[in-house]
């Protein structure tokens, strides 16, 4: 099954419009030469863009399926800061004919607040970029294309999962860990449920998703060099082609990097000894209790500091903002002496601290009242 | 004394690409920079004889697939003064895949741009003529992945490393475009011939003496190119002519044809026409080569 195939349309508004470069990848014959190549881009991409663009570019027979619906989407950082973002699908037959299909790449380059207008969610960029290509994908060859607007943007989440099977926590765990951890990383969901690559990559916290290549749909090829390759299909080739490099293969079949980590140590206790132990601590966490769109929230606020220190803040912030609603007094008291001047390092400190300074005042005010109450019990009692 | 090729040898080391010097691990099957293959490095190692870069280098679609896979299986059946042993199953794909593509009435799939999944071709080759075993790798490099690089250098670096070993170089030109009047072939050539300038760079007074065929390829369909091949180079491709005197010390022209004629399947439901192979009739094939291996 073709996984990236569920791309969800993102609407586009005269109001709020985003204005990105763009570029068309495709293999068409043209008075300038035949071939894959860009056939058409806006004037603002760099060469450095262009570069990096061509060599992440899928080209003949890279989307992982043959039918003429297949599509792929690719995500990449560039080095001038942009995020480049390619829909791939096939475009009729190829030209040559040489047998097999076209492949088309509509790559876009998203600065920084742009990407944040996607949540950095490759997939919904490409969801708008396939809303305003339709069905039939431009194979003009033109010097120069205006600038293209993406809309206002959409932080969709995907499909909530309620309740996880055990393996299935168990996987979006392992690439949690290992993308934090820096590794190249490919990741086999065929036999999970529908969109879990989407769900894997919003688990991420989104300053690392703004740093992080991905793939999905495209035939894997370590020429590219992706941090995070989603193997929906053809899952034996892309196996071989990975034999033998650095790339981490996360299986729910083998067993799992770090699965074996418990998922309800004693507070404050992690029996991971990773640095990053009460960050996985969380998720796991809230992956055993159906709680995967809380925890996008939280990874989409994540816009700075994903160090081991940062993360740890927040989840140690996070946990106690849920202690506080039934903390006792001296606990209570503590907690709010603790983050009574604290500076938050990123969107998600600051969201949660707001939340815990409320959750506290309103614990405090009840736990007053209740002293009050009780008091005045005493006092009845007198 | 040792012999140059001797002395070479001792920078030979398992793990280390022999494209582009990056070091691997041991268990890996490709390097992991410029994907050439590993065992091209091993096997150079158990044959004790550095071996010589031949890259065939054209525009996309001009037919360096074809004319690369036919060559390989001209000399594994001992065509011409050559003798040639593959060194490793995968070099045998290569012609493998030309040869039954074309036995079935159909050109070979299109190369894909990424490296990893280029062909390479590692063959032993006697010249009985000269007396002399010679150790060729062959890579089957993509026409975008070439433009890409030669339009903005080290965009894959795999190719900047092989251009810049390789002993030798088959640039093809199509022949049957330029003798119906696109300027195109000429272009590429040029800017083609520009890059390997600007790789090899040499100083402005002198030539670059790598050996360059200049193959005109598909010359089936115009097959006056045949006749005087450096003619037919100096009206139909003047570009690629002038800068080959200025610049390159060693070039020789060449045409080629691989297939005998050429039919067309018509879709009327998709109004596509798709060119078939009828027959295969080989002509010119060797004769770049056999000069390339005379200049090494």
């Amino acid at each position: 099954m073709d996984r990236s195939a569920t791309l969800t349309p993102v609407g586009t508004s005269a109001e709020n419009t985003q204005l990105v470069d763009h570029a068309i990848f495709t293999s068409v014959r043209s008075h300038m030469g035949e071939g894959y190549r860009i056939i058409a881009a806006s004037g603002g991409i760099r060469p450095e863009e262009r570069m990096e663009l061509t060599r992440q570019a899928p080209s003949h027979g890279a989307l992982l399926s043959s039918e003429p619906d297949a599509v792929g989407v690719i995500g990449f950082p560039v080095p001038t800061g942009r995020y480049g973002v390619g829909y791939v699908r096939h475009a009729g037959k190829e030209h040559t004919s040489r047998g097999g299909l076209r492949v088309h790449t509509h790559f876009v380059f998203l600065n920084h607040e742009q990407f944040g207008r996607f949540a950095c969610d490759p997939w919904l960029v490409a969801g708008a970029i396939a809303a305003i290509d339709g069905d039939e994908p431009s194979l003009k060859s033109e010097s120069t294309l205006p600038t293209l607007d993406l809309g206002e943007g959409s932080t969709q989440l995907p499909a909530e999962k309620a309740m996880l099977p055990s393996i299935e926590a168990a996987w979006y765990s392992s690439i949690i860990r290992e993308s934090i951890g820096g590794a190249k990383l490919i990741a086999n969901g065929s036999a999970l449920s529908e969109n879990c690559e989407h769900l894997a990559w919003r688990l991420m916290p989104r300053v690392l998703r703004e740093k992080r290549s991905m793939a999905i749909g495209i035939l894997y090829s370590p020429a590219r060099g992706v941090d995070v390759y989603f193997a929906a299909d053809r899952v034996d080739e892309t196996r071989r082609a990975a034999a033998a490099t650095d790339v981490k293969w996360i299986d729910p079949s083998e067993s799992l990097p770090g699965s074996q980590a418990s998922v309800s140590p004693p507070h404050g206790a992690h029996a991971d000894s990773s640095p990053y132990a009460a960050w996985f601590h969380l998720v796991d966490q809230a992956l055993a209790e159906g709680r995967s769109a809380e925890l996008v929230r939280l990874c989409d606020a994540i816009n700075a500091d994903a160090t081991a220190d940062g993360l740890t803040t927040t989840a140690r912030l996070y946990d106690h903002l849920n202690r506080i609603h039934a903390a006792g007094r001296d606990e209570a008291e503590r907690l709010t002496a603790r983050y009574a001047g604290c500076a938050a390092s990123c969107g998600a400190q600051k969201m949660l601290l707001e939340r815990f300074h409320k959750a506290a005042e309103i614990r405090l005010a009840e736990l007053d009242a209740e002293s009050q109450g009780s008091s005045g019990g005493i006092n009845r009692f007198q | 004394m040792e012999t140059t090729a001797t002395l070479n040898m001792k920078k030979l080391e398992p793990d280390v690409c022999l494209i582009c010097g990056t070091r691997n691990p041991d268990s890996a099957v490709q390097c992991g920079v410029c994907f050439a293959p590993m065992a091209v490095v091993r096997d150079a190692i158990a044959q004790e004889r550095e071996p010589e870069i031949v890259s065939v280098i054209g525009e996309s679609n001009v037919g360096k697939t074809v004319y690369l896979g036919v060559l390989l299986d001209m000399l594994a059946q001992r065509a011409g003064d050559f003798k040639a042993i593959p060194k490793g199953a995968y070099s045998v794909d290569l012609q493998q895949t030309v040869i039954s593509h074309l036995a079935h009435r159909m050109f070979p799939p299109k190369t894909p741009m990424e490296a990893n999944q280029w062909y390479w071709a590692y063959y032993q080759v006697l010249h009985r003529q000269l007396e002399r075993w010679i150790d060729l790798v062959m890579p089957d490099m993509a026409g975008e992945s070439l433009a890409a690089e030669v339009a903005n250098p080290h965009t894959f670096r795999v190719i900047h490393n092989l251009l810049n070993k390789s002993s030798g170089m088959l640039l093809l030109c199509d022949a049957a475009q330029a003798a119906d009047g696109a300027t195109q072939p000429d272009f590429f050539g040029m800017k083609m011939l520009s890059y390997i300038d600007s790789v090899m760079a040499v100083g402005r007074d002198k030539r670059i003496t790598t050996p360059i065929a200049i193959v005109l390829c598909k010359a089936d369909h115009c097959p006056e190119c045949f006749d005087d091949p450096e003619a037919f180079v100096e009206a139909n491709f003047n570009r690629v002519w002038n800068l080959c005197e200025n610049r390159f010390e060693n070039v020789a022209f060449f045409a080629a044809s691989v297939v005998g004629s050429l039919g067309y399947a018509y879709d009327q439901k998709n109004q596509e026409a798709t060119p078939v192979p009828l027959h295969t009739a080989l002509c010119g094939i060797l004769e770049p080569f056999e000069w390339i291996v005379q200049q090494l």
